[in-house]
């Protein structure tokens, strides 16, 4: 009836079309399938190996062969600044929140962060999507959705386990999304990730005052991240005629190219909005 | 023992790509290098050989990026494909084509990629950067590729006649 050529052009558009509907199923959801876990507990071990013996050799390189004391000394600088930084937006904050707790005569107790250390041991292998493997699993205490930040500010979430590895989706992966607020002025928006570089700052009302420079933190509205970690900052702010939302990029406070060793909140607010920074 | 050379090539190329490729700034636009793998089992091994390996590399990448699940093995197996069928027409393997096959792999996989980055966000991806991070692919596909392939097809041959040796010595005891 039909040739073997037409059967075979035919089966190809099927196979097609079924690969397609696949794919854009899959990538509606979080990148991640159950028996994933094999998969990173399989390379993990070996990637902790590698980077550990780079490391290794690139410290020795570092502090021993070159300017010994100059590294140590710019080390020491660099943790004093990243303390002072994070001080600093830690007091802004808690200024601005015990304004406005004071206004409402109502004080929330801040809750202790607890948090787990993890280093750094794999990269996604594409350009086009934003994930790191840490050496800290379900053995850790870790699970699904964990906010991942350094001194800096947000790293992004845990989207995939494994007994001593997991996953994280970084903040600027187009698939990440973080409530978050200017925290100047209280506008609030949701920060994703764009492809290009950096985030976008979307769903920001055009009435709303944004300003290149000013900070954005995270609003604890989504469940995930606690409220006041810092984002990154504005660079760029676009106000069309038409539309109600403006477009807003942000930079990212943490470098992600040189992201070695990052921290785990292993018990970020249970409650949407219940905590206060 | 084809099985173990695959499991190993691949597993290394995994951990250099994640962990050594992925922090130097000089290969910022590197490919993926398991498309050099993919390439040749197209080119140089059977099919019965070649689906359970790439069926079990596209498994393992799906799980090590963010990518949606299936895209890696999807892209795998259309490039496998590809090579395939194109070999049916072109003698590939002895002619000077075979300096192609790897950068024509690393296109089908990055217009597979950009293809599923479109469909979930239209306006996302910039022609200036697509054509940024294909342009670089393809250079280190060119330069290093042909290598890539050499080696594989040397290394694999060679681990063959030894194990065909210990066979036949044994059968000779």
């Amino acid at each position: 009836m039909f040739s073997k050529k037409t059967v075979m052009i035919v089966g190809v558009i099927l196979l097609i079309a079924v690969n397609i509907i696949i794919l854009s199923v899959t990538s509606t959801r979080y990148p991640s399938f159950g028996p994933g876990r094999i998969a990173i507990a399989l390379t993990a071990p070996f990637q902790t190996a590698v980077v550990g013996t780079t490391r290794f050799f690139s410290d020795i390189w570092q502090r021993y062969f070159m300017l010994v004391g100059v590294a140590r000394e710019n080390e020491k600088l660099s943790h004093a600044l990243r303390t002072s930084r994070e001080e600093n937006h830690r007091l802004e904050e808690v200024a601005l929140s015990n304004q406005r707790l004071r206004q409402l005569l109502e004080f929330q107790q801040k809750t202790a962060r607890r948090v787990v250390a993890a280093e750094v041991i794999g990269k996604d292998p594409s350009p086009w999507f934003k994930t790191i493997i840490v050496d800290k699993g379900l053995e850790d205490g870790l699970t699904k959705s964990l906010p991942v930040v350094v001194p800096e500010g947000v790293v992004g979430q845990v989207i995939e386990l494994a007994g001593n590895y997991s996953k994280v989706l970084l903040v600027i992966d187009q698939n990440s999304a973080v409530d978050a607020l200017v925290q100047r002025t209280r506008a609030r928006g949701i920060v994703a990730g764009a492809i290009d570089s950096g985030c976008l700052f979307k769903y920001v009302l055009r009435k709303h005052d944004v300003q290149v420079g000013d900070a954005v933190v995270t609003s604890g509205l989504d469940g995930v991240f606690p409220k006041g970690l810092r984002v990154g900052q504005v660079s760029g702010v676009v106000k069309r005629t038409a539309g109600i939302f403006q477009e807003v990029t942000v930079m990212p406070y943490a470098d992600f190219e040189t992201l070695e060793e990052v921290l785990v909140i292993l018990n970020p607010p249970t409650h949407p909005g219940t905590e206060v920074p | 023992m084809t099985y173990l050379f695959s499991a190993v090539v691949c597993l290394g190329l995994v951990v250099l790509e994640t962990t050594i490729i992925a922090d130097i700034a000089i290969f910022e636009d590197a490919y993926d290098l398991l498309v050099t793998f993919v390439a040749y089992l197209g080119l140089y091994r059977s099919i019965k050989e070649s689906i359970p390996v790439i069926v079990c590399v596209g498994f393992v990448m799906d799980n090590l990026s963010g990518a949606p699940f299936g895209l890696y093995l999807t892209a795998y197996l259309w490039i496998f494909a590809g090579i395939r069928w194109g070999m049916r027409y072109l003698h590939v393997r002895t002619s000077a084509l075979v300096m192609f096959v790897v950068p024509i792999a690393v296109f089908i996989e990055q217009i597979l990629f950009v293809a599923v980055l479109f469909m979930q966000t239209p306006s996302g991806i910039s022609a200036p950067l697509f054509s940024k991070r294909l342009g670089g692919q393809l250079f280190w596909a060119i330069l290093t590729g042909p290598f890539f392939l050499m080696f594989y097809e040397v290394f694999h041959s060679h681990i063959e006649k030894w194990t065909a040796d210990r066979k036949a010595e044994r059968n000779g005891l």
